[in-house]
């Protein structure tokens, strides 16, 4: 049944991303070829000056339209999660999604699913914009990045199992933090749409709201833990004499994270299941 | 034929301070077409959103044979709002994937034959229709299931009386004989000789419920002249009131 | 022929007289299977129960019989049908009478109008 409800929003924001998708990488290499055309002018001072003229006129718009995908391709990300949501559930297409045999907590899920997902591709997308322009822009970029990650790597950090379970837990935590804040927003719909005749403004008080009560809860544990244990930032953790405070902290993070999104699940599936408001 | 099919006890719901249904009883069977009549906010979307699941009742027992509203509910009941519900990107033939892939009771072939029949593209998108053949997209669909419950809400209202026959003889035609037809409409001389029975409902409380022919032997007037004549005496139309 | 219903009187009475009169006129005649009930219903645009109703009151007069392989058809029976014309054909000329009743006319005036009326 998820795979079935997915497939249905996966159809509609295909149209939309698929385009931008494809398109970032290319603006990206454009931009890259006019930054490698100006430093080539400037290695080169007996070119004529009119090319030095047009080629700052095509660094300047290749610039603004990179950054401008970029930029477009994040806000379309967020509108996305919230139209799909908001639309799909909570307007006239909810007549028809709630009346479908599936049970509350799948349309949810099968929104978020796809929520994630978006936000995964867009984000590798625009890394994998960065590095195109890194790439072609000038060797020199590239050279320079593998000597930084050559010394990185030999200086600081043996790459060990250490090294891999920390890699992982930021993977882990950046996935679950796009989660989060997709959930952050679903659960201030759902607090949203009861509001009668103020849904829009009810979303937006009760996604600051969320936001202050959460900040509020992760200081007084602070509070509290500083209090028993005044060292506890300053003192690591041993074992085998290795530090493992920050797997410690990252496992923390990781797992306050996954009890947000747990929280928001549960505030979004009771509101929807017991408190649906369709207009 | 028939066996007790909706089954509402001491029903009631409330948005904010309003109250939309005030302890309704009901009891219908199966096999029936009947029309759910009443003044504009006497309850009857609040009624049959109850039964399909889009509200919860703040009080009182909704079983559809024998079940609270959920899943397996859901999966016959055959619900038509009284706005089209669809995403405008969606195309027809997509909508007709989606009712395939969500209820096995959907019969395609008949819902592609109704389209042909009416030379309705199923490849155009939702957004380029217009309003009428919409609302015939979203009838079509309805209808091409084999429901145990179809829940229509106001199916007539604000359309001519060319696309109002064609809804009825839709529904006749369509609909599954085992299953019952519920009806809600404030325009009752246009449906009472397609209904079994009819349910009046005021103030969110059943107040009448009896057979079309059996209103007629006894009182010697259409249904149509009866409602005229129970809902005259209700002050102010029903707006607020109290329970 | 078309199904004209008034609001005053149960559905099923109506559909059951106008089929009477359509068996009679010889729109289905004698022997001859009559369309299912749903058929009918939606010619009539009526409900099928209403309309299953009016049916099964033929069947009880004895205009139609219904078996098994054949369905529902008209009876064969000329002495039951010559007999429902022949009291249809009552019920005019009472209704004639009443009529005319009420314009104060006797029985017999009203007969010698109705003679007078056949001689133009």
């Amino acid at each position: 049944m998820l795979i079935k409800l997915m497939k249905y929003d996966m159809k509609s924001l295909s149209r939309a991303f698929i385009p931008m998708w494809i398109l970032a990488p290319i603006v990206a290499m454009l931009f890259s070829f006019s930054i490698r055309g100006m430093i080539a002018w400037e290695n080169n001072p007996w070119l004529p000056g009119f090319m030095n003229a047009g080629n700052g006129i095509l660094l300047a718009v290749t610039a603004v339209v990179f950054i401008g995908v970029i930029v477009g391709l994040m806000v379309m990300t967020i509108l996305f999660i919230i139209q799909r949501f908001w639309n799909g559930l909570l307007k006239e297409e909810g007549y028809l999604m709630f009346t479908l045999p599936v049970k509350t907590w799948e349309l949810i899920v099968s929104k978020a699913l796809v929520a994630t997902l978006v936000t995964c591709i867009s984000s590798v997308v625009a890394v994998f914009s960065c590095v195109v322009l890194g790439v072609f822009s000038s060797g020199e970029v590239i050279r320079t990045f593998a000597y930084m990650w050559r010394t990185f790597l030999e200086g600081v950090i043996e790459i060990d199992l250490s090294f891999w379970v920390h890699l992982i837990l930021l993977v882990l935590l950046g996935i679950t933090g796009a989660v989060k804040s997709i959930y952050h927003l679903y659960a201030a719909m759902s607090m949203g749409q009861l509001f009668e005749g103020h849904r829009v403004a009810g979303s937006c008080v009760s996604y600051i709201g969320i936001s202050i009560a959460f900040s509020v809860i992760a200081g007084i544990i602070g509070i509290i833990v500083s209090y028993a244990d005044p060292d506890f930032l300053y003192r690591g953790i041993y074992y085998n004499g290795k530090d493992l405070w920050g797997i410690f902290y990252l496992s923390y993070t990781l797992f306050m994270t996954m009890l947000q999104i747990v929280i928001f699940h549960v505030i979004s599936e009771r509101i929807l299941a017991t408190k649906l408001n369709l207009e | 034929m028939s066996g007790l099919l909706i089954q509402c006890q001491d029903v009631w719901k409330r948005y904010g301070r309003k109250e939309a249904l005030c302890g309704l009883n009901l009891r219908l069977e199966s096999g029936k077409i009947v029309g759910l009549l009443g003044p504009n906010g006497s309850g009857k979307t609040t009624l049959i959103k109850v039964l399909n699941g889009l509200l919860q009742p703040d009080g009182g027992t909704v079983l559809i044979e024998g079940e609270a509203p959920g899943v397996r509910t859901k999966s016959m009941v055959s619900y038509l709002p009284d706005k089209p519900y669809f995403a405008g990107w969606m195309r027809v033939s997509d909508l007709f994937d989606l009712f395939a892939d969500f209820y096995m009771d959907f019969d395609r072939a008949r819902a592609e034959q109704m389209c042909q029949a009416l030379q309705i593209d199923t490849g155009l998108r939702m957004k380029t229709l217009s309003k009428g053949t919409k609302e015939k997209v979203q009838l079509i669909l309805v209808m091409s299931r084999r429901a145990r419950l179809y829940l229509l809400d106001e199916p007539i209202a604000g359309v001519d009386p060319a696309a109002r026959d064609f809804i009825l003889s839709t529904i006749l035609n369509n609909y599954n004989p085992d299953g019952t037809v519920l009806i809600s409409t404030h325009l009752i001389s246009d449906v009472e000789r397609v209904l079994d029975e009819v349910v009046f409902i005021q103030n969110g409380r059943v107040v009448r419920q009896d057979l079309v022919d059996d209103i007629r032997e006894k009182e010697g007037k259409s249904v149509d002249e009866l409602f005229r004549e129970v809902f005259r005496t209700v002050p102010y139309g029903g707006g607020e009131w109290k329970c | 022929m078309e199904w004209k219903l008034d609001d005053n009187r149960p559905i099923w009475m109506q559909l059951q007289e106008q089929l009477t009169r359509k068996i009679l006129a010889g729109w289905y005649h004698a022997g001859e299977k009559l369309p299912s009930v749903r058929d009918l219903a939606a010619e009539a645009g009526v409900n099928p129960n209403t309309m299953q109703r009016a049916l099964v009151a033929l069947d009880s007069a004895g205009l139609t019989t219904t078996n098994r392989t054949m369905g529902r058809t008209v009876t064969e029976d000329s002495a039951i049908l010559e007999g429902m014309r022949a009291s249809l054909a009552q019920g005019i000329i009472r209704q004639f009478y009443d009529s005319a009743a009420e314009l104060g006319y006797t029985k017999e005036q009203a007969l010698a109008l109705l003679t007078r009326r056949d001689d133009r």
